[in-house]
């Protein structure tokens, strides 16, 4: 099967200091991957550069998707001006309204957060943003999804209702979390093991 | 200081009795100013966000120069307009001095800097993550300037209200260019210093009355909008 990303020597050096190793790594279409390590380890600059947003790095990246068909939720996501519904139908606004805003409900009801709809973004929890945030990104139908730290500032409830629909996602996920959660929340296909003690 | 209080006494008189020249100077400002500001607004909004968003040769020397301009003397602005628009100008043919229009110039030049450069500093200010975040949710380039816009309106509505304040109150532009012209260029500032030369104090309190309940105005609405407002969290 051809690999959706594939990473070969790949290196990361700020100030003369390499924050992020990767030898090698392949992750295969329609699979969930786990991305875990140590604070520091480079978790997070390794989903920027998959993403797209970091491009300061040595070694070889292949992506075979472009960059509009990968979705990327930051550890913090941040939440535009405006309310529940106008945040997640940001992606997707050229399309006619009455579709867009039955394909809202629906998303928000899945993530049952449909309450939330017309409250302002910046009167959320952390657990409340995050679940809009990946909400959002989902409206566009991503071929690949990069999230980083799905599970933090969520309760039981939250974790519980993030992993089911994380579960019952068919494009190719990539996640950051600790490994705890990861295996005993989530079905993943496989795991990549960064190390800050590496380098 | 009895003529300070007599004046204030019949100022306020005047206003109440509707003065035809004090109105017709106030209407005069509020239009030219609005008018300079909303042009320069439209140049200004776009050139501070492409400065805030583009890199290319030259990119900090413009900042530095729109930078430098919002500290320019209105007088400056008045000598360099009546050089541009005076008969032997390279811009006398439009026959523009001594207009309204050409106050309109000169303001937009006086509110231009401010707006460029608060514009620029806003968007450029703004959470990384409103840029990564648009990007990756397919926004277009016109898209993630109205997004950076609408992140930034606050900001940006106070650089409007910053530009409209200093040209509401100048002098040297409306006085150089415009001539102070009886019901065609006299504007609330001019009049003043033409009521007070004149000795008529009444008129020149009134007028500066008007003029100091619109910088009220506007630093009330100014500092309202600055302060930052809670963001209210709970969970």
């Amino acid at each position: 099967m051809n690999s959706i990303i594939q990473i070969t020597d790949l290196q990361v050096i700020r100030g003369k200091k390499p924050i992020c190793q990767v030898p090698t790594l392949e992750i295969q279409p329609n699979h969930k991957f786990g991305i875990v390590g140590t604070n520091g380890s480079g978790k997070t600059t390794l989903l920027r550069i998959i993403a797209g947003l970091e491009h300061d790095f040595q070694g070889t990246l292949h992506c075979s998707l472009p960059q509009n068909q990968i979705g990327f939720v930051h550890q913090r996501p941040y939440m535009f001006k405006g309310t529940v519904h106008e945040n997640v139908c940001y992606g997707i606004r050229s399309m006619a309204a009455s579709d867009r805003d039955a394909l809202v409900q629906q998303m928000l009801e899945s993530f049952k957060i449909q309450h939330l709809a017309h409250r302002s973004c910046q009167q959320l929890s952390g657990g409340e943003q995050r679940r809009v945030a990946l909400a959002r990104s989902l409206m566009r139908q991503p071929k690949l999804l990069l999230i980083d730290e799905p599970f933090a500032d969520l309760d039981d409830e939250g974790i519980a209702t993030t992993c089911t629909i994380l579960g019952n996602l068919t494009q190719t996920t990539i996640l950051i979390s600790s490994p705890t959660t990861i295996h005993s929340a989530l079905a993943i296909n496989g795991e990549f093991v960064l190390d800050s003690n590496a380098f | 200081m009895e003529f300070i209080w007599n004046g204030i006494v019949e100022a306020l008189k005047l206003i109440l009795a509707g003065d035809p020249q004090v109105l017709d100077a106030a209407w005069r400002s509020i239009w030219i100013s609005t008018t300079a500001v909303a042009l320069a607004a439209v140049v200004g909004i776009t050139i501070g966000s492409l400065l805030a968003r583009a890199n290319f040769r030259g990119h900090t020397l413009l900042i530095i120069l729109f930078r430098a301009g919002m500290g320019i003397p209105t007088v400056l602005i008045g000598l360099v307009g009546y050089a541009l628009l005076s008969r032997q100008g390279p811009l006398g043919m439009l026959e523009l001095l001594y207009t309204p229009v050409g106050i309109v110039l000169g303001e937009f030049a006086l509110a231009l800097p401010i707006i460029v450069s608060l514009t620029h500093a806003a968007i450029a200010n703004l959470d990384p993550r409103v840029h990564e975040t648009a990007i990756m949710l397919g926004a277009s380039p016109w898209q993630r300037l109205k997004t950076y816009l609408g992140e930034a309106r606050l900001a940006i509505t106070l650089a409007l209200l910053t530009a409209f304040a200093r040209c509401f109150t100048e002098l040297g532009i409306a006085m150089m260019i415009g001539g102070n012209i009886k019901s065609i260029t006299r504007t609330l500032a001019t009049a003043t210093t033409l009521e007070t030369a004149r000795g008529n104090l009444s008129r020149a309190v009134a007028m500066s009355l008007v003029l100091l309940l619109m910088a009220i105005v506007m630093t009330t609405l100014i500092s309202l909008l600055s302060v930052p407002r809670s963001q209210e969290k709970h969970g």
